[in-house]
C-alpha cells in the first residue's frame, strides 16, 4: 500500500562515463488517501555534474514560465494596491 | 403481517448474490489499487526527465513538470421485494477519472562546452497571465473611479 503523503527528492543517473557523471534530481509531492482521491506533483529540481577529480557542480532547473507568471501577478497586486492608495490620498 | 424469519436472510439465492457482489467489489478495488499504483509512478524521477537524446557529442535531456490527479467513487445497494415474494436484488456501480498534465520546463544540454540548463518559456501562458492581471487592474481602476467618497 502506498504512503498517504509523499514529499521527497529522487535521484537518477542519466550519464555515467569515465570523468563525467550526470545525475538528475526531481522533487515529488503526492497525496494518496486511498481510492477516493490522489494527486501527484512532480517537478525537476537540479542536475548534479561530477567531473574528473571528484568535483561536483549543481545546476538548478528553474521554471522560468512560472517565475514570470508569479512576477506578473505580484506586479498586478502591487499595481492595484498602489492605485487604491493613490485614489484615497487625493 | 408476516414476520420475517432470520433464516430468510440466508437462502442460497441470497448467499450467491452476496458472494457475487463481494467478488465484484473485490475486483473493482483491485483494479482501483492497480490504477493507483500506476498513477503513483508519475512521482518517479523518470517521469520528469525524458529519455536522453544523443546527437554526435551532444546529449539532450528534456525535463517536464508532471501533475496527475485521480478520483474514484462507488456505491451499492440491496433491496427485497416489498410484496413479500421473497426475492432480493442488489446493484452497485463505480466510476473514476483522472488527468495527467505535463509541461516542459527546461532542456539539459551536455556537449564539449559543458553542461547547461536551457529554460523552456511558454510565452502564451505569460501573455495570458499579463492580460489577466491587466484586466484586474483596469476593473479595479474603473470601480475606484466610480466610487463616491
Amino acid at each position: 500500500m502506498a504512503k498517504p503523503v509523499i514529499f521527497e527528492n529522487r535521484e537518477s543517473i542519466i550519464l555515467d562515463q569515465p570523468g563525467k557523471q550526470i545525475r538528475v534530481i526531481s522533487q515529488a509531492l503526492g497525496f494518496s488517501f486511498g481510492p477516493p482521491f490522489s494527486l501527484v506533483w512532480n517537478r525537476p529540481l537540479a542536475v548534479k555534474i561530477r567531473i574528473a577529480g571528484g568535483e561536483e557542480v549543481v545546476l538548478p532547473v528553474r521554471d522560468m514560465t512560472r517565475i514570470f507568471q508569479v512576477g506578473i501577478l505580484l506586479i498586478g497586486l502591487v499595481g492595484i494596491t498602489a492605485l487604491y492608495f493613490l485614489k484615497n490620498n487625493r | 403481517m408476516t414476520e420475517k424469519t432470520p433464516q430468510s436472510e440466508h437462502t442460497p439465492e441470497v448467499e450467491t448474490t452476496r458472494q457475487h457482489r463481494d467478488e465484484m467489489l473485490e475486483n473493482a478495488l483491485q483494479v482501483t489499487q492497480d490504477a493507483l499504483d500506476q498513477f503513483l509512478a508519475a512521482a518517479d524521477v523518470e517521469a520528469v526527465y525524458g529519455e536522453a537524446i544523443t546527437h554526435g557529442n551532444t546529449l539532450i535531456i528534456p525535463t517536464a513538470e508532471i501533475v496527475a490527479v485521480l478520483g474514484v467513487g462507488g456505491g451499492g445497494g440491496r433491496g427485497e421485494d416489498n410484496k413479500g415474494g421473497g426475492s432480493y436484488g442488489s446493484g452497485g456501480g463505480s466510476g473514476g477519472g483522472g488527468k495527467v498534465l505535463a509541461r516542459p520546463v527546461a532542456v539539459i544540454v551536455s556537449d564539449e562546452l559543458g553542461v547547461r540548463v536551457k529554460p523552456v518559456i511558454d510565452m502564451t501562458k505569460i501573455y495570458l497571465t499579463a492580460f489577466t492581471a491587466l484586466g484586474f487592474i483596469t476593473a479595479a481602476w474603473v470601480k475606484m473611479s466610480r466610487k463616491k467618497f
